[in-house]
């Protein structure tokens, strides 16, 4: 690396880093300054808005929309009511018990709740908060209707306000810090895969429940810990507003205004929302001012779609066209060393190479699979050995699919095992079996159309592919785009790639994982005939470099006969035939089950 | 322990309140299925219809009644309009549409919310017309006129749109796109023009909604909240997608809510509603009579 651009970059790292703590000072320094009272309670509330939506967003950002954060606000602030009234502890200590109790809260009914998708989940949530409010209206112990109030700090009120000011100021840069910090961390990409597609991200080897149960324990103490200082700042607690439903949708409103697929854009959406309620209703009266404010929601879901941020990451990416076309390698030099040759991608033998008799890696036993009356699968057994291609053909309907979708974990079959080096792997999470080292691409090209090629490479390297960092994770990505000829267009949106691009991208992707078998399902499909020698190439030199074992469903003959060392024939979700490509052209049943009864 | 008359009395007003109830229903049902989107402020509209029944009485000396098919027409007109102008365009541009929708219509109803408060004030209010308050008794049982009203256009509007959907050709087309939209638009429905007549009906059946509601409750510009919880409730518990499945879970919810006010303190009421809501969710997400949705 240049010594020069390291400069460059180490001193645009100090000016950004100066900027904000020169703006943290700054803020802090306001109320002792003699600003108004008014601006110190104003700001006291901005803060607080923006770090609910900050919290909000790192389980808003996966697309499951809560409805109810104000559950986890009422929970913190009630807490830390209940501990300074009933045990006279001190508020600014016990907040965090309150997000504590929250975060329990969300651990015991995320499970449930997260199961729900789209607008069920919501609902559920929504739901919870208008139960809370219920309960905590029929409950004597916390005050119920009457509310509870709360003392005081043995201040004048000014100081008070200031010393509140404070906490919350330092409360907010602590959580803009932590989702900072979560966004480019594994659990961060994590979120995002899950945000994409659920589905690719298990095949990547992430628990994709584990993962949001994670992110919304995360969110729900953040936002009690607010509550906390919040309850005690407004001495007074009463279940209307300390679970108001109106906190909970503004949230949601606030994070979606900014962007909720960037990290700073509900903090943008709070900041600047905030201010305009603050002004419109100051300048023309809270009937007109609401109206206005209905009509901004209005506008900027239709016009900005991906909110603020995503129309200042538009404006961006205009000005500097170029911007997202440079190579991917630049980004991987600015962390570190270029990759090393030979990086091995495929996973170490973890069971320390019981390969089974004769090399077998893959065992499928007597496999039984039925979706209502259909039977997809009937008894198939077969075995695949280390190093070799098989390919899977069949006429259409013979359950190939079905099959790579039993082996992966996707489905779970009816009768029969499946041996992964000896090892049971029946009945695993698809997030398990690709973290053993068994990888797969989908028959719809599938990809995080919101990431670059580059960063949907990442993510498996990040879960299962056991990368430390984000910036190992990058490196390995580079040097496996590069294996598949892609690097080149590491910067691209996954999304606006070509077929045959984002045909090769899924081999990338399922390369991350360090696969030891790497099951293909019709990567040749689509392709012309260019492509396909090109991607035939591809899979010979992952079998003969890295060592990978490959079982291909493939429907473009040429190519299977061409690359194939054996093949497998199912028909009616039974095997008919199995042996060397020229066995199978030769043989009559197979002939029979493409070409009908007759032809043979 | 309650008397067995209060039992009957119970039954008799929670089963008329709960047609209203379905009502709202299956207007937000509708557009929730046929469209994916969900309008919260499907509820405002109901307000806004009970606020231009009490307007009209109010200011025109004309029956409520007579103002549902003023409302109904009108709201079906504002509908197509409200289409064509912010749901369509939403629809074409958004990609979370569940999400991008409640935002965009909770805005509608913050915007809506204050323009009635604005033009009749914060004050309740409480619609008066000569049958308010009078009754006739089945035994001991007193029904009141208002509910019986409420609950005959409420049966009227659901068993239309039933009956719009399973006999005319335009309710075909509506059932497709609700089941399968590309493959209706690959069979020539025209899917813009189908959303927006689905959007106009709904809006439609919430200024009926009102009017039964007028009769029946008293009411200010914030009232729509409590009401939109009950859309909720009403259609999950039968499931997106099922007219006769949200009727039925509008009578059941209620006759619940009636009839536990019996047993249990009032306060606690709303519990069991969110308690069965959270274990319809839960255990059966497509609702009592639901079907699975196409993916």
């Amino acid at each position: 690396m240049e010594p020069k651009q390291l400069q460059g970059m180490l001193s645009r790292k100090f000016t950004r880093a100066l900027a904000v703590v020169a703006l943290f000072i700054v803020l802090a320094a306001l109320p002792w300054l003699g600003t108004k009272s008014y601006y110190i309670s104003f700001f006291f509330l901005m803060f607080m808005y923006v770090s609910l939506a900050e919290a909000w967003n790192v389980i808003g950002t996966t697309g499951y929309l809560s409805f109810g954060h104000a559950s986890f606000f009422g929970l913190g602030a009630y807490t830390t009511a209940m501990l300074l009234s009933k045990l006279g502890w001190n508020p600014f200590l016990t907040a965090p018990l309150g997000g504590l109790l929250a975060g329990a809260f969300a651990f015991l009914v995320g499970y449930p709740c997260l199961r729900l998708r789209g607008p069920y989940f919501a609902l559920i949530t929504l739901v919870l908060n208008m139960a809370l409010i219920v309960a905590m209206l029929n409950f004597e112990w916390t005050g119920s209707t009457v509310g509870l109030w709360l003392s005081t700090l043995p201040f004048k009120p000014a100081t008070s306000r200031a010393v509140f000011y404070e906490v919350m100021l330092l409360l907010t840069a602590a959580i803009l810090y932590t989702t900072y910090r979560m966004w480019n961390s594994r659990l961060g990409r994590g979120l995002v895969a899950v945000r994409e597609d659920e589905d690719m991200a298990m095949t990547l080897g992430i628990n994709n429940t584990r993962v949001k149960m994670q992110a919304f324990v995360l969110s729900a103490a953040m936002t009690g810990m607010v509550g906390g200082i919040y309850s005690f700042y407004r001495t007074y607690v009463h279940p209307d507003l300390m679970f108001d439903i109106n906190i909970s949708i503004l949230v949601v409103l606030m994070a979606v205004f900014g962007g909720t697929r960037y990290w700073q854009g509900p903090a943008v959406g709070a900041v600047i929302l905030t201010v305009v309620s603050d002004q419109l209703t100051q300048r023309i009266g809270s009937e007109i001012s609401h109206i206005i404010y209905g009509l901004l929601f209005i506008l900027v879901i239709l016009f900005l779609p991906e909110g603020i941020m995503g129309l200042l990451g538009r404006i961006g990416r205009k000005r500097a066209p170029g911007g997202s076309q440079e190579s991917p390698k630049s980004e991987v030099d600015k962390t570190a060393s270029p990759p090393s040759v030979g990086l091995n991608l495929c996973a170490e033998d973890q069971n320390n190479g019981h390969q089974g008799e004769n090399g077998v890696i893959l065992e499928v036993r007597k496999v039984s699979k039925r979706f209502g009356g259909l039977q997809a699968l009937s008894d198939v057994s077969f075995q695949v050995r280390k190093g070799e291609t098989l390919g899977l053909i069949g006429p259409n309907g013979a359950g190939k699919t079905t099959l790579f979708n039993v082996i992966t974990g996707f489905y779970k079959p009816e009768n029969g095992n499946i041996l992964f080096s000896n090892r049971e792997i029946t009945g695993l999470a698809p997030h398990e079996i690709a973290r053993l080292g068994i990888g797969r691409t989908f028959q719809i090209v599938r990809c995080f159309p919101h990431l670059t090629a580059l960063e949907n490479v990442a993510v498996g390297c990040l879960y299962a592919g056991r990368a430390g960092s984000r910036s190992e994770a990058l490196e390995q990505a580079a040097e496996i785009l590069d294996f598949c000829g892609m690097l080149s267009k590491g910067n691209h949106p996954a999304g606006k790639l070509t077929l045959s691009e984002k045909k090769r991208l899924e081999i990338a992707r399922a390369l991350s994982i360090r696969p030891q078998i790497l099951l293909l399902d019709e990567v040749f499909a689509g392709l012309n005939e260019v492509e396909v020698v090109e991607a035939a190439e591809l899979v010979r030199r992952m079998v003969e470099e890295r060592g990978i074992t490959v079982i291909m469903i493939e429907h473009v003959m040429t190519a299977v006969m061409k690359c194939s060392s054996r093949l497998i024939v199912l028909d009616y979700g039974k095997v008919i035939a199995e042996g060397s490509p020229q066995e199978i052209v030769e043989n009559p049943a197979v002939i029979e089950a493409y070409l009908g009864v007759g032809n043979a | 322990m309650p008397t067995s008359f209060e039992i009957f009395q119970a039954l008799a007003s929670g089963l008329l309140l709960g047609g209203v109830y379905a009502i709202l229903g299956v207007g937000f049902g509708l557009c929730w299925g046929v469209m994916k989107v969900i309008n919260l402020s499907h509820s405002t509209f109901a307000l806004l219809a009970v606020y231009i029944a009490y307007w009209m009485n109010v200011s025109l000396k004309i029956d409520p009644l007579v103002s549902l098919f003023v409302s109904t027409p009108l709201f079906f007109v504002c509908g197509i309009v409200i289409y064509r102008l912010l749901i369509g365009p939403l629809a074409k541009r958004a990609e979370e549409l569940v999400a991008a929708s409640m935002v965009l219509t909770f805005g509608l109803a913050i915007l809506m919310e204050n323009a009635m408060q604005w033009a009749w004030k914060p004050d309740p209010r409480v619609l008066n017309v000569s049958y308010t308050g009078k009754a006739f008794f089945i035994s001991r049982v007193s029904i009141p006129y208002t509910a019986v009203i409420g609950f005959a256009i409420a049966l009227v509007t659901t068993s239309c749109i039933y009956l719009f959907l399973k006999k005319t050709y335009l309710g075909m087309a509506v059932r497709a796109v609700w089941q399968n939209k590309e493959g209706a638009a690959l069979c020539g429905v025209n899917i813009d023009r189908v959303s927006s007549i689905t959007f106009g009906i709904s809006l439609a059946t919430a200024a009926a909604a009102g009017v039964c509601l007028s009769l029946i409750f008293s009411f200010n510009p914030s009232s729509h909240l409590g009401w939109l919880i009950y859309i909720f409730l009403v259609v999950i518990f039968g499931g997106v997608g099922s007219i006769p499945g949200v009727l039925l879970a509008g009578l059941l919810i209620g006759l619940i809510t009636n009839i536990s006010a019996v047993f249990i303190p009032n306060a606690w009421v709303n519990m069991i509603l969110f308690g069965i809501l959270a274990t319809v969710l839960l255990l059966r997400p497509t609702g009592l009579l639901g079907q699975r949705e196409a993916r």
